[in-house]
């Protein structure tokens, strides 16, 4: 169990993610195994996958039993599918002393390009610096800083000179933006990566090791997520899509397939070409006489569908790439935009909602009805009695306004399905209200008590208020913060109009209020 | 005139759209009716809610500038209407005027009744217009009632077998004797 860490979760049952970090699937009803053993107390919940972790929040008690799983730490993945009454599983392995190794790796690697050498351009004379210890062979591509002209290895080996630099081993630098952290920091302060140099994830999978050793019978450590509902298969796949990628981070220019329309692995292609080719020369030559008929026929049409393949295979890494490429002018534009609109939830990356990660509409639902609830308190939380009323209608504007679903927006009618699911999920704070029995409100609990007694107290105070008094008033005794749209006290008006705790006195210029103290 | 103090409420002269507070409302509005009609002995009341015997408009009050809509006047005299407390001048019930009955009629009959006992009218002829205009009538409530309002309240003496009603030429009830 030292492989998952306490996570902390919001008052709706959410994950916090870290900066940087985004989510990419949810499945619901999962279990823990710990080995072959089920986790106490963590046998139902929901388990989100996301760009550095997966993430399982219980569903009881979310705010104790809720862990999650570095995906840095998982070694592989392995399926296994329903069996009867076994429930699917997914079984994580994990790498026991993956940072250990990592960073010992880093120091060898290190030690060669430890060394600078240092040249003089035989044109300007600028001192240049270059990394690694510069050898005939290797000066090919001496570029000299300044002027810009390639220098030949004779010419500088005169001003050539080598010296090391000692690299501070101590150092938590990010890898992605040389910032240096603090040692006892795991992800970096400024952009959120994963440190491999902490002090954290050192002494943690340092610890592992130890526990290991003691505990000798669990020696291959792995985990089981098993899930009750869904066959898992979606979650399978994308949380090894998600490690693939996490290995293939660290190359640059990896993935793409090419460049300015040059194809970059072109080499590889026609490596499997050939190979393609000379499997079928040999055949070739063996039934020399078959390559006429039949046989030839089914050939050329064998070889039509391995080329077929590449091509398609090739196309659709490109598509893959544009659709990467659209993700992410999307989200800039999201980032730019919530700037505006949002200021309240800058600090913390919130989970996207994207309907496609959902497997049907109302695991959807479910989690829209999460993010509203938040989204509202959130919106509201400045006021200090904690009395949210908002009309469904205005919430509405507002939230699709903040863009917190990953593409388009919500019908009116799943924000309303969404809302009336607050009881089933747990989320007791707020709930949907009919007013007057024909507005819908968001209101937590006691609130249209509460401020009706407010308004009634006002207009006890002020007989003969109308509506713009009563908002000045209500305004005015909460340090002119005003969390009563118009819409809303226009409703809680009619509603104590309709209890019979106010009277209106109807004029030409307006409707005035008074409290009912004769009938 | 004496107003109670819920007749300066603002409120009051608006239709509340809350039907319980709605019907006490006009339960306000009947009290005050038949309490400044008492005060007033004032009779009659038209459709429009204005007294027949004074200029008294007792649904615009000037004081505070707030006058009950024509509407709402109805629906308080339908409700009078209703609770016997007004009651059409003829007996068809299509008249544009009404009696105001701050007692109802049984008890008027009773009142009367009384009066004959009291001033030992009994067993002789006496008019209407003495009943009603006498001097001495003068200290009862039922001085200055109009004379078909009378000759209602009397034909319900006549039914008891207290009371035989005689007429003029004009078969218009002119005197009464009770026995």
């Amino acid at each position: 169990m030292e492989c998952w860490h306490h996570i902390e979760i919001t008052a709706s049952g959410r994950p916090i993610l870290r900066e940087n970090e985004k989510d990419i699937f949810i499945d619901y009803s999962v279990g823990l195994y710990d080995g072959k053993h089920r986790v106490p107390d963590k046998q139902n919940g929901r388990v989100f996958l996301t760009s550095q972790r997966v993430i399982y929040v219980d569903d009881q008690q979310p705010i104790e039993c809720s862990v999650f799983l570095e995906l840095d730490n998982i070694k592989s993945i392995d399926f296994s599918s329903s069996f009867l009454k076994r429930s699917a599983r997914i079984i994580i392995f994990l790498n026991e002393s993956s940072t250990i190794v990592n960073t010992d790796n880093k120091n060898s690697k290190n030690k060669e390009k430890d060394i600078v050498s240092s040249w003089n351009c035989p044109i300007c004379a600028h001192v240049n610096e270059t990394k690694g210890k510069i050898t005939e062979n290797s000066s090919n591509d001496l570029v000299c800083s300044n002027c810009g002209i390639p220098a030949e290895f004779s010419t500088i080996t005169d001003s050539l000179a080598f010296k090391t630099v000692k690299q501070e081993s101590n150092a938590n630098e990010c890898p992605s933006c040389t910032f240096i952290n603090h040692p006892s920091l795991t992800n970096c302060e400024l952009c959120g990566t994963r440190l491999i140099h902490s002090q954290m994830n050192q002494t943690r999978s340092k610890q592992r090791h130890h526990h290991q050793s003691r505990t000798t019978a669990s020696k291959n450590e792995y985990v089981q997520l098993s899930f009750r509902k869904s066959d898992g298969s979606l979650f399978g796949q994308s949380l090894e899509a998600m490690l693939d990628k996490l290995r293939k981070r660290d190359v640059f220019n990896k993935d793409v397939v090419s460049v300015n329309g040059v194809a970059v692995n072109e080499n590889e292609i026609k490596k499997f070409q050939e190979s393609f080719d000379s499997n079928h020369n040999i055949e070739v030559i063996k039934d020399k006489f078959n390559s006429i008929g039949i046989s030839g026929l089914e050939r050329s049409r064998e070889n039509q569908l391995a080329n077929n393949d590449i091509l398609f295979n090739s196309a659709l890494s490109d598509m893959n790439k544009l659709i990467s490429l659209a993700h992410n002018i999307e989200r800039l534009y999201k980032g730019s935009n919530s700037d505006t609109t949002t200021s309240i939830n800058k600090q913390q990356p919130s989970l996207i909602i994207d309907r496609d990660k959902f497997l049907n509409k109302d695991l959807f639902l479910d989690e829209i009805s999460r993010d509203i609830y938040e989204y509202a308190i959130a919106e509201s939380r400045d006021n200090e009695t904690n009395n949210i009323m908002i009309t469904l209608v205005d919430l509405y504007a507002m939230y699709n306004k903040a863009m917190r679903i990953g593409t388009g927006f919500i019908s009116p009618k799943e924000m309303r399905e969404a809302c009336e699911r607050f009881e089933k999920l747990g989320l007791h704070e707020l709930k949907l209200m009919k007013i007057n029995s024909r507005i819908l409100c968001i209101c937590s609990q006691n609130s249209l008590n509460y401020v009706a007694a407010q308004i009634v107290n006002i207009v006890t105070q002020e007989p003969g208020s109308d509506i713009l008094r009563v908002n000045q008033r209500l305004t005015s005794s909460n340090d002119g913060k005003s969390n009563w749209t118009t819409g809303v006290l226009t409703e809680i008006l009619q509603y104590s109009v309709n209890e019979g705790s106010l009277v209106t006195d109807e004029q030409l210029t307006g409707i005035y209020y008074y409290k009912n103290k004769y009938w | 005139m004496n107003f109670p103090p819920i007749y300066s409420f603002p409120p009051l002269y608006t239709r509340q759209p809350n039907a319980v507070i709605r019907n006490k409302q006009i339960d306000s509005w009947i009290d005050i009716i038949l309490s400044i009609s008492k005060q007033q002995s004032l009779w009659e009341i038209d459709s429009q809610g204005k007294f027949i015997q004074s200029d008294i408009n007792i649904f615009d009050n000037k004081n505070i500038d707030r006058i009950v809509s024509p509407l709402f006047i109805k629906e308080i005299l339908q409700n009078m209407i209703k609770n016997q407390k007004l009651i059409s001048k003829d007996d068809v019930g299509n008249s544009s005027s009404y009696f105001i009955l701050w007692k109802n009629l049984d008890s008027w009959a009773s009142l009367m009744l009384e009066w004959f006992e009291t001033t030992n009218k009994l067993n002789q002829v006496v008019t209407i217009y003495e009943l009603t205009s006498g001097d001495e009538s003068i200290d009862w409530e039922f001085h200055s009632m109009p004379d078909s309002l009378v000759s209602k309240c009397l034909r319900l003496l006549v039914k008891r077998g207290r009371a035989t009603i005689l007429k003029d030429e004009f078969n218009k009830d002119i005197a009464i004797k009770v026995v």
